[in-house]
Order: C-alpha cells, then sequence, then structure tokens
C-alpha cells in the first residue's frame, strides 16, 4: 500500500472517528494494535494489555485536537505509549526496591510475555538487548518491532534523527558483534 | 542530510539505503553485510511481533462498539455513551465513587481538626453550650440571652406588652415567676460554674499542649481544673430526669402532659404524681410551699401550646 493510500485511509478513519463513529476507532485500534502491543510488550510492561488499553483510549479523549496524517499520529500515538511506560516504572520504583532495567533479569522473561512465543529464542532475544543502554534498546525497538522511521522515533522520543540514528548505528554494532560472537560459540 | 550524520558503516552497509533497518525492513535484498542484521531483525519481530489483537477492555470499547439502532445508524456518539456500562470507565469516576472520595477526605479533615488543640478546646466549649442551652429549652434553668421556648423569639420582640389578642388574655406572664429566686441563683451560679470550668479547661490546654503539633495528648482536664460542675452541686437535684425528658421530645399524641415545674421525687420509694388531667393544669395544684416548685401566679394558665409543657389549657380555654 503506499503513502497516498495510507494516508487516505486514516483520513477517513480519523473523520469516521470524529464524528463518534465506532468503525473510526475500531479501524484506528486494528491498524496501530499490533506494533504498539509489540512495543510496550518489549520494554518489559507489567501489565502491557492494560497500558495498551489505556494509550489508545487516551489518544482517543484527545482525537478531536489532534492534527496531521498517519504517521503523525502514529508518532503521537507511541510517545502517549513511552510515557505511560515511564509513569509504569515509576510506580513499580516506588513498589519494589528493584527494578529490573533489562528484560532479562526479569524472573520469567518480560511481563506478560505471550507463551506462544518460543522461550528460547525470546532469550536469545534478550540477552543481545541486554548488552544495550536504554536510549539504544529504546530506539531499536522503536524503529525494529515498532516499525517507526527514523523520523517518527526522534518524534517519539523527543531527539534529532541525527541522534536518533547515531544511537541505532552504535546499538546495530553491537548486536551484530554478539550476535556473531554467540554464533561463533554455538 | 548531510554527510556528518551518516556513520561511516551505514555506507558501507548499502547503495541504496543510508539505513540497514529500512533496508531489511523493506524486504529487498539485502547485501552480504546486512545478513546478521537481518537475521537480529528476525529474531526481534519473531519475539514480540504476534498476529493476536490486542483484548479490548470497557474504556477502549466504549469507542469502538458503540451502540447501533436498527438501521444502524449510531444512537450515541462512540466513548460519549450516557448510561453506558463503560462509560465510567471511559470518562469521570461514576457519581458514588465521587461522592465516596468527597466523603473519605470530609472525615478526615474533621478528626484532624477535633485532634488539634483548638479542635478539642472548641468541641469542649460546644458541648458545654449544647448542655447549657438544653437545661434552658428544659426550663431547668433561665439563661437571659437565650428566647424563651414557649413562643418564638421573633414574635416575643415583636409584640409590645398592650398589644396583646383577647385569645392570650390568659396567659400568664411567666418570665421570673416560673422559677423561685433561690432556684433562679442557684441555676445562675451554675452557668458561671460551668464557664469558669469551660475557661480553666481551654486556658491550661493551650498552656500544655505542643506547639509543634498542636496535639495535648494525655492532657486530662479533670487533673488541672477539677470535675466539670454538676447541676446538683447547685441544688438542682431535678435536672437529669426532665433533662432526659426534654430530650426524648414532646409527648406522644394523646398522653398527658408532663409539667416540667412540678415536683419530681428524688427519693427512691417515692411515688411520682399524677400526670395532670384537670384542665385547669396541675400547676394550679402544687402546694406553693414546695421548695422545689416555683411560685405560679394564681390564674396563672397554660398557652394552648401543646409544648409549653405547663398547661394543657387551650387558648381561650378557661373564663
Amino acid at each position: 500500500m503506499s503513502h497516498d493510500d495510507t494516508d487516505r485511509d486514516f483520513a477517513r478513519r480519523l473523520t469516521w472517528a470524529r464524528s463518534g463513529d465506532p468503525r473510526g476507532f475500531d479501524e484506528l485500534v486494528a491498524w496501530i494494535e499490533r506494533p504498539l502491543v509489540a512495543f510496550v510488550r518489549a520494554r518489559g510492561a507489567e501489565d502491557w494489555e492494560g497500558l495498551a488499553n489505556d494509550v489508545l483510549v487516551r489518544a482517543f479523549r484527545q482525537i478531536d485536537q489532534f492534527e496531521g496524517g498517519a504517521v503523525q499520529f502514529r508518532a503521537w500515538v507511541f510517545r502517549i505509549a513511552r510515557n505511560a511506560l515511564i509513569d509504569e516504572r515509576r510506580r513499580r520504583g516506588r513498589r519494589v526496591d528493584a527494578v529490573p532495567t533489562v528484560p532479562h533479569e526479569l524472573p520469567d522473561g518480560p511481563a506478560g510475555a505471550d507463551p506462544s512465543v518460543d522461550v528460547e529464542q525470546r532469550e536469545r532475544v534478550e540477552m543481545l538487548l541486554a548488552d544495550l543502554t536504554d536510549e539504544q534498546r529504546e530506539v531499536v525497538l522503536l524503529r525494529i518491532v515498532a516499525g517507526l522511521g527514523v523520523e517518527e522515533t526522534a518524534e517519539v522520543t523527543g531527539r534529532r534523527p541525527g541522534a536518533v540514528r547515531t544511537l541505532q548505528h552504535r546499538a546495530l554494532t553491537r548486536l551484530r558483534r554478539n550476535f556473531s560472537q554467540r554464533a561463533v560459540t554455538r | 542530510m548531510t554527510g556528518h550524520d551518516v556513520p561511516s558503516d551505514e555506507m558501507r552497509w548499502g547503495r541504496h539505503h543510508t539505513d540497514p533497518i529500512d533496508a531489511v525492513l523493506g524486504d529487498e535484498s539485502v547485501d552480504d553485510d546486512l545478513t546478521d542484521v537481518a537475521a537480529i531483525v528476525h529474531d526481534l519481530r519473531s519475539a514480540y511481533v504476534t498476529d493476536e489483537p490486542l483484548p479490548r477492555r470497557p474504556a477502549l470499547a466504549a469507542f469502538t462498539d458503540a451502540p447501533l439502532d436498527d438501521d444502524g445508524d449510531l444512537l450515541v456518539a462512540a466513548g460519549r455513551h450516557v448510561g453506558h456500562p463503560a462509560a465510567g470507565a471511559a470518562g469521570r469516576p461514576d457519581r458514588s465513587e465521587r461522592l465516596g472520595r468527597k466523603r473519605h477526605r470530609m472525615l478526615s479533615a474533621l478528626s484532624g481538626f477535633v485532634a488539634t488543640l483548638t479542635g478539642k478546646v472548641v468541641l469542649g466549649t460546644a458541648v458545654t453550650a449544647a448542655s447549657v442551652g438544653g437545661l434552658h429549652a428544659a426550663d431547668v434553668v433561665d439563661v437571659p440571652a437565650l428566647p424563651d421556648n414557649d413562643r418564638p423569639a421573633v414574635e416575643q420582640q415583636a409584640e409590645p406588652e398592650n398589644d396583646r389578642v383577647a385569645g392570650d388574655a390568659d396567659k400568664p406572664d411567666v418570665e421570673g415567676a416560673q422559677l423561685g429566686d433561690d432556684k433562679q441563683a442557684a441555676a445562675e451560679a451554675f452557668t458561671d460554674a460551668i464557664r469558669e470550668w469551660t475557661d480553666c479547661v481551654g486556658a491550661e490546654a493551650a498552656a500544655q499542649g505542643d506547639e509543634a503539633t498542636r496535639t495535648t495528648a494525655g492532657f486530662d482536664p479533670r487533673a488541672e481544673c477539677g470535675d466539670r460542675p454538676e447541676p446538683g452541686e447547685f441544688g438542682l437535684t431535678d435536672v437529669p430526669s426532665q433533662a432526659a425528658e426534654a430530650l426524648e421530645g414532646t409527648p406522644a399524641p394523646g398522653a398527658a402532659p408532663v409539667d416540667p415545674t412540678a415536683t419530681i421525687p428524688t427519693e427512691p420509694g417515692a411515688a411520682a404524681p399524677e400526670p395532670p388531667v384537670d384542665p385547669g393544669g396541675v400547676a394550679d395544684e402544687l402546694p406553693s410551699g414546695t421548695p422545689d416548685a416555683p411560685d405560679v401566679p394564681a390564674g396563672g394558665a397554660g398557652t394552648g401550646d401543646p409544648t409549653d409543657g405547663g398547661t394543657n389549657t387551650p387558648a381561650g380555654g378557661r373564663p
């Protein structure tokens, strides 16, 4: 689907949603739910399902104030998700003494992870990500798991696109090195 | 984009794409240099991206499942359902939840105030004032500052002495006559004693209170100011029973009225006086020499007001 088609579909959904038509909201959810859920799960959300629901509800409540196209909408929703994840992490920090900073430190992998996903594969990915800084990990997950572009990722994280590319480059370099070493030792 | 923005490895990774992730995600044939990046991208997406739709909770469903009529037209705008079960979850908390929070805040503020020194003094003063007011209402003591209880204060002030209507002609002038001089003096002494005791408690509490916390933990008013004055110490022996009756409210319909000025025996074996049935009123039958009975002038009768307690004579019922 071309960008024009995407923008045209998005404009239709947005018009419906603004008029209170449930079809508009339903199609917006269907359009964005998979990358959103993947991102909040990969970031280790405790209740990823509830958090993703909350993010969409927050966006829909303010949809009258939104201006822009599909790319801007996606960046806006992921920005809400990022803030919600930060809030959740703060709450967890108050509740427990130590918050796992990397996913593999959690006892059973990321909380709320889909059990259908191969556990061994998930552990392998978590081992790879554990070697990254939190900023690098966030950029990699937004780019690869959420499928956002560099510009969108910059918008979500509040950085310049050049800074996003630098973080991504360093992260990929590390990931590739660890990936190669692991391949050798296997 | 300037050349400074592009890391050198990215230039090496592909001629067509400066971004290796875009190249991999674009499903284009990747160079050999990017095979490991492609493997990383594949692993990451396989670990987290699933095809399962997000389970929608009520707040989200309020937007996506708005009610439609039989023709498929929208009944209420999505996310703005009035009376929809999910409306509370989608918007503000429901009314009962908000009232509960408000009640909790009010109770917390009230209990916090009572815990302070000022709160204790205010509460003690209020209790004392209520006690004195209750005794006044029961005609046990006479506090001049309070309105008489047999007639509304406003009417009493507005009505001149010589302006009485014919139906009120038989009303006695009860001010200063219902209580004997000795009882009046005792009541005033009791009121003064209560006031002194309250002032003492307030002053001692202020002196002992913790300035930092504004609390008076461990403060015992009896140890500092003695026991609180009781009406019995001033010869007001009929206070408790009459006060209790006054608190119980007006008699039941058809019940014989009780005269608060009547002597109530304090001896355990003494018989209570019969309720007055005489339309003339029991006050007329009281022995004038009885110490506890105030002198009522001859011809003194009821006001016709069933709450006056003295008599049950309707207005104008006596010749």
